[in-house]
């Protein structure tokens, strides 16, 4: 009898997107080359996730156990020099020109490998997404120089997306709780800008951020109508990083508290004005969350192969763990969950390219600009001429064109639907694993325990999945309550 | 069911020893699992007569029966499951001695209640049968590897249930020092961390004849009644934290502003907090249906169900906390750390459905 583990996902050599995704199989014929930039995302991400991040998940989540703000800054920078930092700028301009279909693709490998490294090496896109949203060409191509840079000297570059406050959670997410919230930071005008002052909680990476993408009130008494979202170097006078929080899983990535304390920002750097503010949030979100149910399907996905590896050679006084029918029934119910979640998480991602800010990178503008040569396409001078007002609403106005608010309703319904869906999916597999394989397989040693530790705050963060059920139904009964009635 | 009044006060003590003992620092032996804690809070409990519940009067114990001993873990477990998880594997093991001839019981009871050896017990139930027990010079022999086993850092002696070679179960008492006896390596489990689980590793540990308990066919019986008991204590602990984790849901739900008013105020709180006091209560009905004879409960039954229905509930109040729920100092992740490894301690919850029904 042979009791090797099965080569099974991440444990095998073959790349599986269009075995998972049969349905992809006539996309394929139209477009080659998108599926294929898919698999060969999937390839890549599958090879890092095995060679570098497997190998020390374990390692890295006892050492922050012992020590919140420790970084393992030696897999960062491995993945850096593989560019999987910068993977969604366009290939032209020095990027690995990745879509939402091969973002969606490598998330799934890097997150069923180490849900905390992927949110170290991925959620850095969560600047450019901020910096797309409004699309404003100067504040675009200054950030996407940046990084390229950064890049390029093996420096590291973190942005961090600050919206929780310690008072308030679903409130900044949501705009019938916004208008009710009590907000603990205030944006007040001052010449020339704004003085940002408060308490943000529970940010990612937020100990490590060069750059923090904020949201406040310029009028407490009125947070939905002053909303505002800003764009703070951290070292701006003012600003402060509270303590790393001990967190119960997720511990590779930083998770930490962030002060203002009178931080003036210039009026260049308001990313959306007052009464704008929660309009950029949503629309990070329309994204977001959609990624976020596609983290919780790679650490179900990740908690069940380690599953079935264990269970192929654990021995019990039965025979083989895996061979009990009740295993193989309890295996199989995951199995198929997973393989519907999966199905609407790639559907999601493809519905991104197809509809979403990643249609701009199709667009001729971009195309052209990434056809220029690197030094005029990252000079001063079209910088300048882009920082220009008319310039830069261009932009602006041209996204705005594709991205339509009816757009980003339909996404921020199928976004919520799969965020609750893949996170459910995480705890719940990520627990039942455990209830097949024993106190043993629970040791620390086999990496299960540690899916599962991961897994629960991806039904809390970006919006809790009561927050998602409210949006999602909104979107879908809601208006059309409103209509009739 | 009617609880004894007796109980009841003693379970008032151990309450209120448990809150005073072991409420704040539970948190900070959860992070700095060492044996000095557990030990000193053991000694402690001693004074209120804890580690003697199950000890018979007429040995100056305390002579309080199965459903006292579940009544003490659950309050211990309220304020901290791994503490209390050493309770549940210490009564299981001290169950057997009843059976033991008047002079040894009176020696292993004696043992227990004047702390020689920390006085504390544990239990080998051999589900694996990955021991073997064979009679050499008239000395009994283990050899073999355990599987993972609590109280392996507190125990004097571990309660061990195996077969000898003519396949006759028998129950012996084998102390940590003897000969041969080693552990295996940490497990570093999710939780109960101040109890860590290892494996025991016996290599030809010879013990006198009479360190096996009892030579009759009804050996097994007692192995059974162990092992019930057992899951029912494990039930017990998964509850104490339960109850522990709905209380701060309720209380906190009662204080954080959001979507504009309190959030009990919001239907969907209401129904989440519903649903766990529903579970929360039956499964404590059902685990102490279990000490009533005529119920015909099943332990493992028992077991399953509570700690499913406990789990669950820890979840749902990490959920309606937040992000807060998941920080280490709010207390209810490692809750729901310990409720995870009570879930699958003593035998995985679908393994025991299955087994449970005779096929």
């Amino acid at each position: 009898m042979d009791f090797s583990p099965p080569p099974y996902g991440l444990f095998s050599p073959d790349i599986d997107l269009m075995v998972n995704l049969p349905g992809l199989g006539k996309l394929r014929e139209k477009h080659p080359a998108y599926i294929a930039r898919a698999e060969n995302a999937q390839a890549a991400a599958r090879k890092f996730a095995v060679n570098h991040i497997l190998p020390r998940s374990l390692e890295t989540d006892k050492k922050c156990s012992q020590d919140p703000a420790y970084f393992d800054w030696d897999l960062w920078h491995a993945a850096n020099r593989q560019k999987f930092t910068i993977a969604c700028l366009p290939e032209k301009m020095g990027g690995l020109g990745w879509s939402a279909l091969a973002n969606a693709a490598a998330v799934e490998e890097f997150s069923s490998a180490c849900m905390g490294s992927t949110a170290n090496i991925l959620f850095n896109t969560f600047g450019v997404l901020g910096a797309m949203v409004e699309c404003k060409t100067g504040i675009v191509l200054s950030m996407i120089k940046k990084m390229l840079q950064a890049q390029r000297q093996g420096a590291p570059l973190f942005y961090s997306w600050a919206i929780t406050e310690p008072g308030a959670g679903t409130d900044m997410e949501d705009a019938r709780a916004m208008e009710a919230m009590r907000p603990s930071c205030h944006a007040q005008k001052v010449r020339g800008g704004y003085s940002l002052s408060g308490v943000k909680c529970f940010i990612t990476n937020g100990s490590l951020a060069h750059y923090v993408i904020i949201n406040m009130p310029a009028d407490p008494e009125h947070p939905l109508e002053s909303m505002a979202t800003f764009h703070v170097p951290t070292d701006a006078p003012g600003f402060s990083v509270g303590r790393v929080e001990r967190k119960c899983g997720q511990k590779a990535s930083q998770t930490a508290e962030l002060f203002f304390d009178r931080v003036f920002v210039p009026d260049a750097d308001v990313w959306a004005r007052p009464g704008k503010g929660f309009d950029h949030t949503r629309e990070i979100l329309s994204i977001t969350r959609g990624f976020v149910g596609l983290c919780g399907m790679g650490i179900a996905r990740g908690a069940l192969e380690r599953c079935i590896r264990y269970a192929a050679t654990k021995q019990t006084p039965q025979g083989r763990l895996i061979d009990q029918d009740w295993a193989r029934f309890a295996l199989a119910d995951m199995i198929k969950d997973l393989h519907m979640v999966r199905a609407a998480a790639y559907n999601f991602a493809m519905a991104l390219d197809a509809f979403h800010v990643w249609k701009l990178f199709d667009s001729l503008a971009v195309k052209g600009a990434a056809r220029l040569p690197d030094r005029l396409l990252l000079s001063d001078s079209l910088l300048a001429l882009a920082k220009n007002t008319p310039a830069s609403e261009a932009g602006s106005i041209f996204k705005k064109k594709i991205v339509t608010g009816k757009v980003l309703d339909e996404f921020v319904k199928h976004g919520s639907a799969l965020k609750v869906a893949g996170t459910d999916l995480a705890m719940k597999t990520s627990s039942r694993v455990l209830d097949i394989v024993g106190l043993e397989g629970m040791s620390r040693e086999f990496g299960m325990e540690k899916c599962f530790r991961d897994a629960k705050v991806t039904q809390i963060y970006e919006g809790s999945n009561q927050a998602n059920l409210l949006d999602l139904f909104h979107e879908e009964i809601g208006v059309l309550l409103q209509r009739v009635f | 069911m009617d609880f004894p009044k007796e109980y009841l006060q003693v379970v008032k003590e151990i309450e209120k020893f448990a809150v005073r003992e072991l409420r704040e620092p539970a948190l900070e032996w959860d992070l700095n699992p060492d044996p000095k804690h557990l030990l000193a809070f053991w000694e402690k409990s001693r004074s209120l007569d804890l580690p003697f519940i199950p000890v018979p009067e007429r040995f100056q114990g305390v002579g309080y029966g199965p459903l006292c001993q579940a009544m003490a873990v659950e309050a211990l477990a309220r304020q901290c499951p791994g503490a209390a998880s050493v309770f549940v594997h210490h009564f299981a093991g001290l169950f057997p001695v009843q059976f033991a001839e008047e002079g040894r019981q009176s020696e292993l009871w004696r043992g227990v209640t004047n702390g020689q050896g920390g006085g504390i017990a544990g239990v080998v139930l051999d589900g694996e049968h990955a021991l073997t027990l064979t009679m050499k010079n008239n000395d009994w022999v283990i050899n073999g590897r355990s599987s993972l086993t609590a109280n392996v850092s507190y125990a004097g002696w571990m309660c061990v249930f195996t077969k000898a070679n003519n396949q006759e179960n028998l129950c012996l008492i084998v102390p940590l020092d003897a000969p041969g006896v080693s552990l295996g390596p940490d497990s570093e489990l999710p939780g109960l961390k101040i109890n860590p689980f290892r494996s025991l590793v016996f290599k030809d540990v010879k013990l006198p004849p009479d360190a096996v308990i009892k030579i009759s066919e009804t050996s097994q019986s007692i192995k059974s009644q162990t092992r019930d008991l057992l899951h029912a204590f494990i039930a017990a602990a998964a509850l104490g934290a339960a109850r522990t984790a709905f209380e701060k849901a309720l209380a906190y739900a009662k204080e954080r502003y959001q979507y504009g008013k309190i959030i009990i105020q919001h239907q969907e709180i209401r129904r989440m907090l519903g649903a766990m006091r529903m579970n929360l209560d039956a499964a404590r009905a059902f685990l102490y249906a279990y000490f009533d004879e005529k119920s015909g409960v099943h332990a493992a039954h028992v077991k399953a169900f509570c700690t499913d229905a406990a789990f669950n509930i820890v979840v749902d109040a990490i959920q309606i906390h937040g992000g807060y729920g998941y920080m280490h100092e709010q207390g209810l992740e490692k809750l729901m750390r310990d409720v995870k490894v009570l879930q699958v301690l003593g035998g995985s919850n679908p393994q025991l459905l299955v087994d449970s029904i005779k096929g």
